[in-house]
């Protein structure tokens, strides 16, 4: 128990512990081993010692109806992170015209702040973090609403800094306090300033960047690429959260841009263009699926799977379907489905080979 | 008290707060870029609802004619294009939005119409030096190919700043008036427009006008 570090790697070994004890009793309904009473006895009181350490450093769920109310209350927590949100976005724009504008901009100001100070105070209370996640969230909102409005009360010309800023006040927060929400939202705002940052390196507009997928797959791999500076010890469940991320963003570019790519910089003609990013689609997500596989990262693996196929079925359904008979169409994605199944099937063979 | 694990988030809060002050404040130094006194015709009173104190005005400008499609582009032509990096010799492509600067002139028969653009706003305003009847603003602008010709012309698709707010107590004058209806009406204020070094506006005064008062 002495190298558990965070609450998530103490839930894991309840949970082991746990499911230690159904199989123990289930092998010995089957006959297949049998404890004596004093092996019974020591071994219960090692696994409550256990459980009891670990719940009282962790405040960690060590039994099924206890781990639903955990449920419950990360939901809860969500869910009130989110109302938090929208009632300072409503409640900031429902008053902000009764106030002068030194007013405006004390209360835009003291708003976050005054959430990060209780979003402290909650975290020093509480081992579990509901509340200070919750209050995390609400402080992220307020700084939205803060650089949003200030821009608003002094006519200011939108720029992408202000994605920056909040990237980086988000992921200090997610860090800081472990919440993968704030992770997912910081990851996000830091997608669309470096997607913004490209397109104004391509003499466009920045907000131009939604007109041109390619300006999200450079910053797409940096997040692939950032997992891996993830601290994997003291976070261990954020780096599924930058491939998860990074994956969807550069496969689903990749698959927009194999449809159009009217406004590509590739210096060559659209269709041109559109069959580099058809075939860099299909040969990236095989690649990935083999790397997720010897990496023996299965969410990767199985990402790169489904946009795998979801490239194979586009250039199934612009090839064939306005000359094939419909119905020799889908027998023949139904006799390829098979033959994908199988391939599939052995490489998941393979995963739990790796994974064992 | 142990305030480090929130004292970073909170001076980054600050840094960008005190960057973006600094900025409205260098934007507002000195002279300003232009001043003009425009009517409801031209920025035309927006109420934004009981869940929305805020007083807010929307800008209104026309730019070159886009119908019929076939009409010559006026001033937004090819070369104008060019001039602003768009390269219309590329027809089996889309273009993306640039950021340019747009001269709107005040006419006499109180209106703001586009009559240029550019990418250096110091070299607009030496061609059009009268600061109390053209505005240089920010714009998103691009190219626009009529479908089955080579004909292009240049559209203006937003101004950077579309709504510009009126602070306390400059709004207290619009209190009595509701949105400003469509079509051609009587204007019932006139609000008097800074344009800063930045190219971004801010409300000095609000006046109601004769048939109001």
């Amino acid at each position: 128990m002495g190298d558990i570090s965070s609450q998530r790697e103490a839930q894991r070994r309840a949970d082991r512990i746990r499911a230690f004890r159904q199989e123990l009793a289930a092998l010995e309904g089957e006959g297949a081993i049998t404890l004596t009473p004093e092996q019974r006895a020591q071994l219960e009181t090692h696994l409550e010692e256990t459980l009891a350490g670990l719940a009282r450093r962790f405040d960690i769920d060590t039994t099924e109806r206890q781990r639903q109310v955990s449920w419950g209350m990360r939901v809860a927590s969500t869910i009130g992170g989110l109302a938090l949100c929208a009632a300072v976005y409503f409640f900031f724009y429902r008053y902000w015209g009764l106030l002068p504008t030194a007013a405006q901009v004390a209360l835009l100001v003291a708003m976050p702040l005054a959430c990060l100070m209780a979003a402290h105070f909650a975290s020093r209370r509480e081992r579990t973090l509901y509340f200070t996640g919750l209050l995390c969230l609400a402080a992220f909102a307020a700084f939205i609403v803060n650089l949003s409005v200030l821009a608003v009360i002094f006519n200011l010309t939108p720029s992408p800094g202000a994605f920056l800023a909040w990237a980086l006040f988000a992921l200090l927060l997610a860090y800081r306090y472990r919440l993968r929400l704030l992770l997912l939202a910081g990851l996000v705002c830091a997608l669309v300033y470096g997607a913004a940052l490209l397109a104004g390196l391509g003499d466009v507009h920045w907000f131009a960047f939604v007109g041109n997928e390619e300006n999200l797959i450079v910053p797409g791999l940096l997040l692939i690429g950032a997992a891996w500076l993830t601290p994997r010890h003291s976070h261990p469940d954020f780096p599924p959260v930058y491939h998860l991320l990074g994956l969807v963003t550069v496969f689903l570019s990749v698959f927009v841009l194999s449809i159009s790519s009217k406004t590509s910089y590739l210096p060559v003609e659209p269709k041109h263009a559109e069959v580099f990013y058809q075939v860099a689609g299909l040969a990236g997500a095989a690649f990935t699926v083999w790397l997720g596989i010897r990496r023996r990262r299965a969410d990767v693996a199985n990402t790169a799977a489904g946009f795998f196929i979801l490239f194979l079925y586009a250039r199934f359904v612009d090839w064939w379907w306005d000359w094939m008979p419909k119905y020799l169409f889908f027998l023949v994605i139904g006799l390829i489905s098979v033959a994908l199944l199988v391939i599939f099937k052995r490489l998941r063979g393979r995963l739990l080979e790796h994974l064992a | 008290m142990n305030l480090r694990g929130v004292l970073v988030p909170a001076v980054l809060v600050l840094a960008a707060d005190a960057w973006v002050l600094v900025g409205v404040a260098r934007n507002r130094a000195g002279q300003p870029d232009s001043t003009l006194e425009l009517t409801e015709r031209e920025l035309r009173l927006e109420r934004l609802g009981e869940e929305n104190s805020g007083v807010a005005l929307d800008l209104e400008w026309e730019g070159p004619r886009l119908w019929p499609p076939d009409a010559p582009p006026g001033w937004f032509d090819e070369a104008k294009l060019r001039e602003l990096g768009f390269d219309p010799g590329q027809p089996s492509r889309d273009s993306l939005p640039k950021e340019a600067f747009v001269v709107l002139e005040y006419e006499a028969r109180s209106r703001l119409v586009a009559v240029d653009a550019g990418r250096d706003p110091a070299a607009l305003r030496r061609r059009y030096p009268d600061r109390g009847r053209h505005i240089i603003m920010r714009a998103m602008v691009n190219l626009s190919r009529r479908k089955g010709s080579h004909q292009v012309r240049g559209v203006i698709l937003q101004d950077a700043i579309p709504q510009i707010h009126v602070p306390l107590p400059l709004n207290r004058t619009l209190a009595g008036l509701s949105s400003s209806p469509p079509g051609p009406f009587d204007p019932h204020y006139a609000v008097t427009l800074h344009f800063g070094r930045n190219y971004e506006p801010w409300v000095v005064g609000v006046r109601l006008l004769q048939q109001v008062q």
